[in-house]
């Protein structure tokens, strides 16, 4: 390659642009600042809904149990019914628990 | 500490919670985004838009930072990206409005040269954006044909030619214009 094309090409190494924005920085921030407190609330959601989650399977073999015991032979249909609709309700929390977050 | 570890350093502490340390990573790399976004868009508004979205995204995405190349490569792909989703944009903008936008072109001629930099600057602004990024990954910021390639996902054939097409173009009016300012 002819050296002056060479040294040419050299000064593309001087080619950086500056930004020039005193406040960019902080600008940047503000908005990491907020995706970080949506991430922190989100996880506090997360960790309500686990609790949540286990206390409604707790309670949905509590009331078999208890339909189990209490008449063994003829099984109370409301009882049932009741478990059902807790579990039901327990796969709806699991499953929003499970959708990513979308920040705003 | 090379740079790399120092960054690895500060990855970890973000992704540990500490927001507040990718103020180091804006501080370090703005300029270095803001040069590609700027390549790619022409207009420095929409330019520090790209690089705004570009560290947002990043932070979002952190986890997902797997040390394959360093965190300023990384960073690199990410303006890229931002940068290219704009400029389409806008193209689809140009294209349905039927006028170019007037920050995106020279309007009122080249600006006062003094000295080389600014001279190669405007040269770089004048050459088409693929060849002005191509140039500046390679002789700005050292990267080899293969990361380019991997950086803008062109190949690496077609990353060879718009090098040797965008070389031989710069060296060129870079020449045309010192004849004419008498540099």
């Amino acid at each position: 390659m002819d050296p002056k094309d060479n040294e040419i090409l050299q000064l593309i190494s001087s080619s950086r642009i500056e930004m020039n924005d005193n406040y960019f920085e902080a600008k940047c921030m503000k908005f990491i600042k907020e995706q970080s407190d949506a991430d922190t609330s989100y996880s506090f959601l997360h960790k309500m809904s686990s609790w949540f989650y286990i206390v409604a399977i707790v309670i949905c073999f509590v009331l078999i149990a208890l339909g189990l015991f209490s008449s063994p032979g003829d099984m109370i249909p409301a009882v049932l019914l009741q478990a059902f609709a807790i579990g039901v309700a327990s796969y709806i929390i699991m499953s929003f628990k499970g959708r990513p977050h979308i920040p705003q | 500490m090379n740079d790399d570890a120092i960054d690895c350093e500060y990855v970890r502490k973000v992704c540990d919670g500490d927001s507040e340390s990718f103020r180091f990573f804006i501080a370090k790399y703005k300029d270095v985004l803001f040069t590609y976004a700027c390549t790619i868009l022409v207009d420095r508004r929409l330019a520090e838009e790209a690089v705004q979205d570009a560290f947002l995204n990043a932070f979002r995405y952190l986890k997902s930072f797997k040390n394959k190349s360093s965190f300023k490569t990384w960073l690199i792909k990410i303006v890229i990206n931002e940068a290219n989703k704009k400029r389409k944009q806008i193209d689809t903008n140009i294209i349905l409005s039927g006028h170019i936008h007037e920050d995106l072109a020279w309007t009122s001629g080249p600006p006062e040269i003094n000295d080389d930099a600014q001279l190669i600057r405007y040269a770089l602004d004048k050459l088409d954006s693929d060849k002005s990024l191509a140039l500046r990954l390679f002789y700005l910021d050292e990267y080899s044909i293969k990361e380019i390639a991997q950086l803008t996902n062109w190949g690496i054939s077609k990353t060879k030619v718009t090098i040797h097409r965008a070389r031989k173009e710069i060296t060129q009016l870079v020449k045309a214009l010192q004849a004419k300012k008498g540099i």
